[in-house]
């Protein structure tokens, strides 16, 4: 039987994590990483913070979004394995490493 | 006999008190209709008939018969006090409902006028300039942080206090002390090198017979106290129908300021940047401590972002780099809130 996926938290996760993401409403440094290693990027919302950051423009999209009640990592788990079960990442194209120049493009 | 004394000079002391020289010797005892009192420990012997929470019953003008009178021993008198008491209420009043901060370079112009202009008015003597200048200082300052904490906090003590008809010197001491314990957590000075440089010749101008040269700027302990932790334009969010300072919370381990990758975000439509909270408490018990913002550099402001309406983002005024928004984070001052 093929193991569920797991999640992977580009700036590491701590306990204290679930109370800033929820805080802030999105997370846009998780992968999910399959069992032969493949890996795919999401990005998490709540529709708070997607209602605010899409402001008075006309659409907002982003590779792997999922939006959640609540960004916190039981959610974000319970999430992704669903979505995992209904075959959801097979619609992606799974990504090399998680280095990524565009994730950085601010810093 | 021996040890018997006789003055039949001038029977009226300080405070134009009957002096009670045959009770502890010349000059050593007073008294007036209210109480009898120890010149020299400055305490009464009877109970204060119109006794204060914060003041000991025993206690003579408070403490300080310099700033105080009592003829009667029964009320202390020092109307400034109040004066001060209403100027600082009105300004952090008007600038609460035109939504203008509290602490900044208006703020500061007003009260330097208010205050110049009242000592010119009342032709204060030079110590009583400093007292009243200082007294409106510290007003200020708990008043400011009271608002700031909540305006409906500040409005009862304005309208049931400071309003209150029967506001007297007493009323306003005790409020005196409870407002500088406030202002002692929120040092800022709306005095500075040029209130000081325009009070004193004013001051001077209106005292030629004393002969007073203005050489350096008057300053109490208190007042240079503040003016050594000048906290000028600390940042407060609107919060919960009030104001409230705002807070980074802190593990240890990373630089405060330091943003993660894929943090900072600015295009037309999204700005997004660095968390912090107004819930203190709630940061101490979740990241291990907080820091209260205390300076934000030009080029950064800070806007509501979430579904927790305590939770703000530092975010830049415009566009800029990554890198720049980081030298900009980097310059951030705080100060320990735990």
């Amino acid at each position: 039987m093929e193991k569920p996926p797991e999640l992977i938290f580009k700036a590491g996760y701590s306990e204290s994590d679930d109370f800033e993401y929820e805080m802030k409403g999105y997370r846009n440094d998780v992968f999910v990483k399959m069992e032969n290693g493949d890996l795919y990027e999401v990005f998490f919302y709540d529709p708070v913070r997607l209602t605010q950051d899409m402001g008075s423009g006309i659409y907002i999209s982003q590779p792997g979004l999922i939006i959640l009640n609540s960004v916190n990592r039981k959610s974000m788990e319970h999430a992704v394995l669903e979505l995992w079960e209904r075959g959801f990442f097979h619609y992606f194209k799974p990504r090399l490493s998680i280095i990524d120049k565009h994730f950085d493009e601010n810093i | 006999m021996p040890g018997r004394q006789y003055n039949a000079t001038y029977p009226y002391g300080f405070n134009g008190q009957m002096k009670s020289d045959e009770i502890a010797g010349a000059g050593n005892h007073n008294t007036a209709e209210f109480w009898e009192y120890d010149t020299r420990s400055g305490r009464r012997w009877n109970l204060d008939p119109n006794p204060a929470v914060e003041i000991s019953p025993y206690a003579a003008f408070n403490g300080n018969p310099i700033l105080f009178s009592d003829p009667l021993g029964d009320t202390l008198s020092n109307p400034q006090l109040v004066d001060a008491l209403k100027m600082a209420s009105g300004e952090i009043r008007s600038r609460l409902k035109n939504n203008q901060g509290f602490y900044n370079d208006n703020a500061k112009a007003n009260l330097n006028r208010g205050v110049v202009d009242y000592i010119l008015k009342n032709k204060l003597n030079l110590g009583d300039a400093g007292d009243f200048q200082n007294a409106v200082q510290g007003y200020y300052n708990g008043l400011g942080t009271i608002a700031m904490m909540s305006s409906n906090e500040f409005n009862n003590v304005d309208a049931q206090i400071i309003n209150n008809k029967s506001l007297n010197s007493k009323n306003a001491i005790i409020a005196a002390n409870f407002y500088m314990q406030h202002a002692n957590k929120n040092l800022w000075t709306f005095m500075g090198a040029a209130s000081d440089a325009a009070m004193l010749p004013a001051t001077a101008g209106l005292f030629p017979e004393v002969g007073f040269t203005p050489r350096e700027p008057m300053t109490n302990s208190f007042t240079r106290r503040s003016l050594s932790n000048v906290e000028a334009n600390i940042p407060i969010v609107e919060y919960n129908g009030g104001n409230s300072y705002i807070y980074r919370g802190a593990n240890g381990k990373n630089p405060l300021f330091q943003l993660k990758g894929g943090e900072y975000k600015y295009t037309d439509q999204t700005v997004r940047g660095l968390s912090v909270h107004v819930d203190q408490p709630k940061l101490t018990n979740i990241r291990g401590a907080a820091y209260q913002i205390t300076n934000l550099p030009k080029g950064l402001k800070i806007i509501q972002q979430g579904k927790d309406l305590g939770h703000f983002e530092i975010v830049p005024t415009s566009k800029i780099s990554g890198q720049e928004f980081q030298s900009l984070l980097n310059r951030i001052t705080v100060k320990s809130a735990n």
